[in-house]
């Protein structure tokens, strides 16, 4: 990721970040988003419509609240031939935070005694 | 929001989430996942096809002729350029490229062995070389497909 420098990249894998609930990233579309977002570098933007099964106007609403909080960069960029595209990957923070949001989910499982789905 | 040294404090300090809450937001981010990990299909005979002139090339530049042997050194870069142009056209996803390339890097210099130890062998030696080498280029690239969409699917990253 262009804006990551090397010592953060270490420190991502390091080992599990701290449990961290974040009111942003749990509604459903932007954990989604996230989720698949952590999965790789960079995702054009069709992929995640596609992924996530939301129209255009709802995935660019999620996706600008979440570049607005620091945790996603938006970028249009040309191709040789035909439409540019949009790809959209995670920042350094935004990867902490959804790690840490994930953790604190799984810490809320573990804590909770009731019967479990899976 | 919660004390990020103690984990613990999660379930008090967040959301009044239950459990099945929770498992529920992490299956949705699961399945996300398995989705874009799906979306994006090579199909086979795109990888067949590529696996073909690759190992007929390898074929003729084993039959120990230059211009076969220039064929072939034409065939890789004009399959590696198309590869890339695919990918630049068509994928949609970025990461994990340095693996990939590492990959190819070894393939070719398999394919460049089993050229040669093929010129000193028997007069099939050279078509068994070509189909080796198909094989293996087809095997490579459809194993890393499927050990990309794997990745994807378990939330781990590849690059």
């Amino acid at each position: 990721m262009a804006d990551t420098p090397p010592g953060l990249v270490l420190f991502d894998r390091l080992g599990p970040p701290a449990a961290r609930f974040d009111e942003l990233i749990h509604g459903p579309n932007r954990l989604q988003i996230c989720a698949v977002l952590d999965a790789g570098e960079e995702v054009e933007f069709s992929l995640l419509e596609e992924a996530l099964g939301i129209s255009t106007s709802l995935l660019s609403k999620q996706l600008r609240l979440l570049a607005d909080a620091g945790y996603l960069t938006i970028e249009k960029r040309r191709q040789a031939a035909g439409r540019p595209r949009t790809w959209v990957g995670l920042t350094s923070a935004g990867r902490r935070a959804y790690r840490g949001h994930v953790a604190a989910l799984r810490a809320i499982i573990d804590a909770d005694p009731g019967p479990r789905p899976r | 929001m919660v004390d990020e040294d103690d984990p613990t404090r999660a379930r008090a300090t967040g959301p009044t989430l239950s459990g099945a809450e929770a498992q529920a937001a992490l299956d949705g981010a699961r399945d996300a996942r398995l989705a874009a990990a799906t979306v994006e299909r090579f199909p086979l005979w795109q990888d067949a096809l590529l696996a073909l002139v690759t190992g007929g090339a390898v074929a003729a530049a084993a039959l120990e002729v230059w211009w076969a042997a220039v064929a072939l050194a034409a065939v890789l870069v004009v399959l590696a350029l198309l590869e890339g142009s695919l990918q630049r056209r068509r994928g949609r996803r970025r990461g994990g490229e340095w693996q990939r390339f590492a990959g190819i890097f070894v393939l070719l210099v398999v394919l460049n062995v089993g050229t040669w130890l093929a010129r000193g062998g028997p007069d099939w030696a050279p078509w068994l070389a070509g189909v080796v080498a198909a094989v293996v280029s087809l095997v490579f690239v459809r194993w890393d497909r499927a050990a990309q969409r794997r990745a994807l699917a378990r939330g781990g990253r590849r690059g």
